[in-house]
């Protein structure tokens, strides 16, 4: 029973630690209720901007001003190897000010990328 | 001093048995969960937006407005102003499609009532919305 226990005890260790560390990798928000569009028109972002309700820009799980913002995003339309191949996703609670939204589409729209996206979530 | 060792016979013996179990496990686990986990960009469906430009053509777009009037948000197409989805989504289908919309958002407004503006122009039928931040 021994070696059935210890490996009992990792794996309970490993689940416990992974569920974790997903729950933080992701910004909590609530996003706007809408349909959306098609699944088959999804496409990867290359590069989702997180904006929470009281209007802190979130990238990869780290708080951003707007001065590193426009570094993210000349890093990833270099990535992407062009602005026109990238689509930034943008992630912004339902209830923070589009002000904020409006200050991050210049930014992107003033590095010339074509289509921006605003990410929704469907009613439960 | 002597140190005289003991042999009893019993060889050492090392039991790999359960550690190739924890490591088939572990192996099986991350298999089924590496294809089933989807990026961030990826768990949500989203609202296709253009980014605002001089129009070129002799197609002048639409504009719906967004913005806060007395506290609430409402839409706005040339002079009428409107507070349901309804009812804007109905204004907009008698609108020709071909020309594309602007959908110009103000500050105040909440980034939920934009998109209801953005979505309700999809379902229009409106292909070019393009988002256009108010000054």
């Amino acid at each position: 029973m021994t070696p059935m226990i210890d490996i009992v005890f990792q794996l309970l260790i490993f689940f416990l630690v992974t569920a974790q560390m997903a729950e933080q990798s992701r910004a909590k928000m609530n996003l706007p209720v809408e349909k959306g569009e098609d699944a088959a028109e999804r496409e990867q972002a290359g590069l989702t901007i997180n904006v929470l309700a009281d209007g802190r820009i979130v990238v990869d799980g780290r708080e951003v001003s707007l001065e590193e913002l426009d570094g993210l995003v000349d890093a990833a339309v270099a990535a992407a190897g062009g602005a026109d191949r990238l689509k930034p996703l943008i992630r912004a609670d339902r209830a923070s000010d589009a002000a904020r939204l409006n200050e991050i589409f210049g930014r992107l729209s003033a590095r010339g990328l074509a289509a921006i996206r605003l990410a929704t979530e469907r009613s439960r | 001093m002597r140190f005289k060792r003991k042999d009893d016979g019993r060889k050492p013996e090392l039991n790999l048995a359960s550690m190739i179990d924890a490591t088939f496990l572990l192996l099986s686990f991350f298999i089924f969960t590496t294809g089933q986990g989807q990026s961030e960009s990826k768990l949500s469906p989203n609202l296709r937006v253009q980014r605002g430009t001089d129009a070129r053509d002799d197609l002048e777009p639409q504009v719906l407005e967004v913005l806060r009037v007395e506290g609430r948000d409402v839409f706005r197409i040339g002079s009428s102003d409107f507070a349901a989805r309804e009812d804007v989504l109905a204004a907009l289908r008698a609108l020709p499609v071909e020309k594309g919309l602007f959908v110009r958002v103000s500050g105040g407004v909440e980034v939920g009532t934009a998109a209801t503006a953005i979505q309700c122009a999809r379902d229009a039928g409106f292909e070019a919305v393009t988002y256009v931040p108010a000054r």
